[in-house]
């Protein structure tokens, strides 16, 4: 009966361990493979292994590279120092009971329904420096508005705040990490005479510890992989400062159609992602809390 | 029945409509897509005698083509022949109805094949193509840039069309110029048929120069000195330092390798040995000559327009683009931005001219030229129908229809004529003052990668980002890289 119910399992499950070999075990191998390869994708057969060369250009060689590392670091701290604040105070504002409550809660997660491009393509006009919302807003309080995408200096920060704008759903994350703080620990401190800070520093903050982890985590893989909004906003410019590494990975795979270098950078990008993973799991025993 | 037993009609019909929207506006939302399928089917298929097609004159669309009568010939089934470019009619107007109005009349006449145009975005051809041909289902004639062929000539993404040559009869190979014929070459092998040829010339705004209190000659200073300086009085720069309006800055609008052909750099790439070496004396020229306006207007101020206003292509296909509105004085343009020029800003008062020599450089050249080709991709279904397409197109009839409409030189010397020139002066300029003196730099795997190192580094050489010897060793070294890389592909 056991064994008959285990097929039946196996028979169910089929689709997927099919699709996962085919779709991305085997890629996953076959990429590894490429990238000491010289691999074109339209020639398999032509491929010839050539050693550690690829890896011998992107580090030793590829400018481009260092910079779009560089940048994509930039990016990836900035977004999850930034994101994850002002994810934490959105949600926190949108725990409070107030009235239409579940109508802010859903124009905070609207950003994440509209498509990345048509996404980025609204921001190219809200970050216009001449015609953008953004710095005629900015300009009727005085402040005489960047040139968001086109400045060297601010196209990251641009970037970073688009991206932000998008977190709608790290927001519904830490919205039900909040809400399963036990309300008895509010009432106790708010007995033991504690104002709003030390609710939030010494209550809310530690119990939403695991919450601020996984987004921390999510966070950094999505931002290290970033690529649509570089590719429609600036393309990686100007001079490269929005050059980040997935978009230059893309040029080098499906422009410079050199795909045994481009799987090369792809797995250096994964070995960085695990790598940050494993940093912050690490460093996660001296500042996350687990009730139990 | 039982089920239907509690619905009233009128629930059925509202039921039926709020459908039939849903459905509407699905199909909606999947045409906003970033695929769109053009397929001309507008000709009623009725035989008769002869094929009429009536051009008329009009004051701004340099060209209207409509068939009257179309004539089929074709009795049985025809293969249908997939072509790929970015000519979207709701996009380029006059030059996308012009290209679809060629596809009408190929499809009326060729009794064998059938055109399906599908739009791609300009950008994704070439990753599309690429992958198309990976999985065995590429189109079967593409527009390809000279620019890419090498790329996609070492890939093996595309085939040789010298088969189809030998075969097609009609096929005149002493009529095209020599420059854009050389590009459609790889390794030896003719991977492509040429359309056009684009090439840059200087434009000057009249009526900016006369906003701004300068006096432009009739007859254009002959050295870039000249031009340089009448260029600097035209800009308008903010006290702080944000540049309104732009005079004159090579950086801008311009591909870097129209530079570097007018400071004499052909001999950067050596086709015979595959060798690349930008560490040259005319190379560090060019780059002293960028980093010294990168010096006088500020480098981060003219990175920061070109952002701000080159988002678009600078708004080509906008009337709100800044070449239209009076915010460049001077730039080298593609030869294409005149017909649009035309449309968008129809009383601007402009002069052009070749982009004329550096007193200081040597071994100048009035442009580069990129070819603007057809391919043929490795595998394509029907690439009889493809050769027939782009043999077709490139048919002096069609060229110049294309040609005149698009702005860009034609190829074939037997379109060198006083009605053609006079119907496009741009055109007809480009023929006989650029063509005879340009960089035909061949078609070589690493291109692209020479191109977007020159861009870049140039720009981190105007922030100070490198010293001009570093960003030289730097290009050499990627470059020959790439080149290395590609030929053991190969």
């Amino acid at each position: 009966m056991k064994r008959r119910e285990t097929l039946w399992a196996m028979l169910f499950l089929s689709p997927w361990i099919i699709g996962f070999l085919g779709f991305t075990l085997f890629p996953l191998v076959a990429s590894f493979w490429f990238s000491f390869t010289n691999y074109n994708i339209v020639n398999p057969a032509g491929a010839k292994f050539i050693g550690l060369d690829n890896w011998d250009f992107l580090f030793n060689k590829d400018n481009v590279f260092r910079q779009a590392l560089g940048n994509t670091l930039y990016y990836a701290l900035g977004l999850v120092i930034i994101g994850t604040s002002t994810d934490i105070f959105l949600a926190m504002l949108l725990n409070t009971k107030i009235r239409g409550r579940a109508t802010y809660r859903l124009i905070y997660f609207i950003p994440v329904l509209i498509p990345a491009v048509a996404g980025a393509l609204i921001w190219v006009w809200i970050l216009n420096p001449q015609r953008g919302i953004l710095n005629f807003g900015l300009d009727m309080i005085g402040v005489n508005g960047p040139n968001w995408l086109g400045s060297i200096h601010w196209v990251k920060p641009a970037l970073i705040m688009m991206a932000v704008w998008g977190s709608g759903r790290a927001i519904i994350i830490f919205l039900a990490g909040l809400q399963e703080i036990p309300n008895h620990l509010y009432e106790a401190a708010r007995i033991d005479g504690a104002g709003p800070i030390p609710v939030f520093r010494h209550v809310t903050l530690p119990l939403l510890t695991p919450v601020i982890l996984f987004n921390v985590i999510v966070g950094l893989i999505f931002s290290f992989q970033a690529f649509t909004e570089p590719y429609v906003m600036t393309q990686g410019g100007p001079a490269n400062a929005s050059m980040l590494y997935g978009l230059h990975l893309y040029y080098q795979a499906f422009e410079n159609l050199r795909m045994g270098y481009a799987s090369a950078m792809a797995w250096l990008l994964f070995a960085i992602i695990l790598l940050s993973t494993l940093i912050v799991f690490r460093g996660s025993r001296r500042w996350v809390y687990y009730e139990n | 029945m039982s089920f239907f037993r509690g619905i009233s009609r009128r629930k059925v019909i509202r039921g039926s409509v709020v459908g039939t929207f849903g459905v509407m506006g699905a199909a909606a939302i999947a045409g906003c897509g970033e695929t769109q399928t053009v397929e001309v089917e507008k000709i009623k298929e009725v035989p008769v005698d002869r094929i009429v097609t009536v051009e008329k004159e009009v004051p701004v669309e340099v060209e209207v083509v409509k068939i009257v009568e179309a004539a089929p010939v074709p009795q049985g089934p025809r293969q249908e022949v997939e072509l790929w470019s970015g000519f979207d009619p709701a996009t380029h107007g006059q030059v996308g109805l012009v290209y679809d109005a060629i596809i009408e009349i190929f499809n009326a006449g060729n009794p064998d094949f059938k055109v399906k145009h599908v739009v791609q975005p300009w950008g994704q051809i070439i990753p599309k193509v690429l992958t198309s041909v990976a999985a065995g289902n590429p189109p079967d004639v593409f527009r390809n840039w000279y620019a890419t062929l090498g790329v996609t000539a070492a890939a093996g993404v595309v085939q040789t069309v010298e088969p189809f040559i030998k075969r097609d009869t009609a096929w005149d190979d002493g009529d095209f110029l020599e420059g854009p014929m050389s590009q459609t070459y790889f390794k030896g092998q003719r991977m492509a048929v040429p359309l056009s040829g684009i090439v840059t010339l200087m434009y000057v705004n009249k009526d900016m120069a006369g906003e701004m209190g300068v006096s432009i000659p009739d007859d254009l200073p002959q050295n870039l000195e000249a031009m340089e300086e009448i260029g600097s009085e035209m800009y308008d720069i903010a006290d702080d330092g944000t540049i309104n309006k732009i005079g004159f800055a090579p950086s801008m609008f311009t591909s870097g390798m129209t530079w570097a052909a007018v400071w004499g750099n052909e001999g950067v790439y050596d086709e015979a040995t595959d060798t690349f070496n930008a560490n040259t004396a005319e190379m560090k020229q060019l780059l002293e000559w960028h980093s010294g306006y990168g010096d006088r207007y500020g480098a981060e101020e003219l990175i920061a327009w070109k952002g701000t206003y080159g988002s678009g292509g600078f708004g080509r296909f906008t009337s709100d683009g800044p070449l239209y509105t009076n915010m460049v004085g001077m730039a080298g343009l593609s030869s294409w931005w005149f017909s649009d020029i035309d449309k968008q800003a129809p009383d601007q008062n402009y002069v052009f001219d070749k982009v004329v020599a550096p007193s200081a450089g040597s071994g100048y050249r009035t442009s580069d030229l990129n070819t603007n080709i057809y391919s043929i991709p490795t595998g394509a279904n029907s690439a009889e129908g493809g050769w027939a397409w782009a043999s077709f197109l490139t048919s002096p009839e069609q060229m110049r229809r294309k040609t005149i409409a698009d702005a860009v030189p034609a190829i074939r010397k037997s379109l060198d004529t006083p009605s053609y020139h006079e119907a496009s002066p741009v055109n007809g300029a480009c023929m006989s003052k650029v063509f005879p003196n340009t960089w035909h730099l061949p078609s070589f795997g690493s291109y692209n990668t020479f191109r977007t190192n020159l861009t870049t580094l140039t720009e981190s050489v105007m922030l100070g980002q490198k010293t001009i010897d570093e960003a030289l060793i730097e290009m050499t070294d990627a470059v020959q890289h790439d080149i290395d890389a590609k030929s053991e592909s190969g």
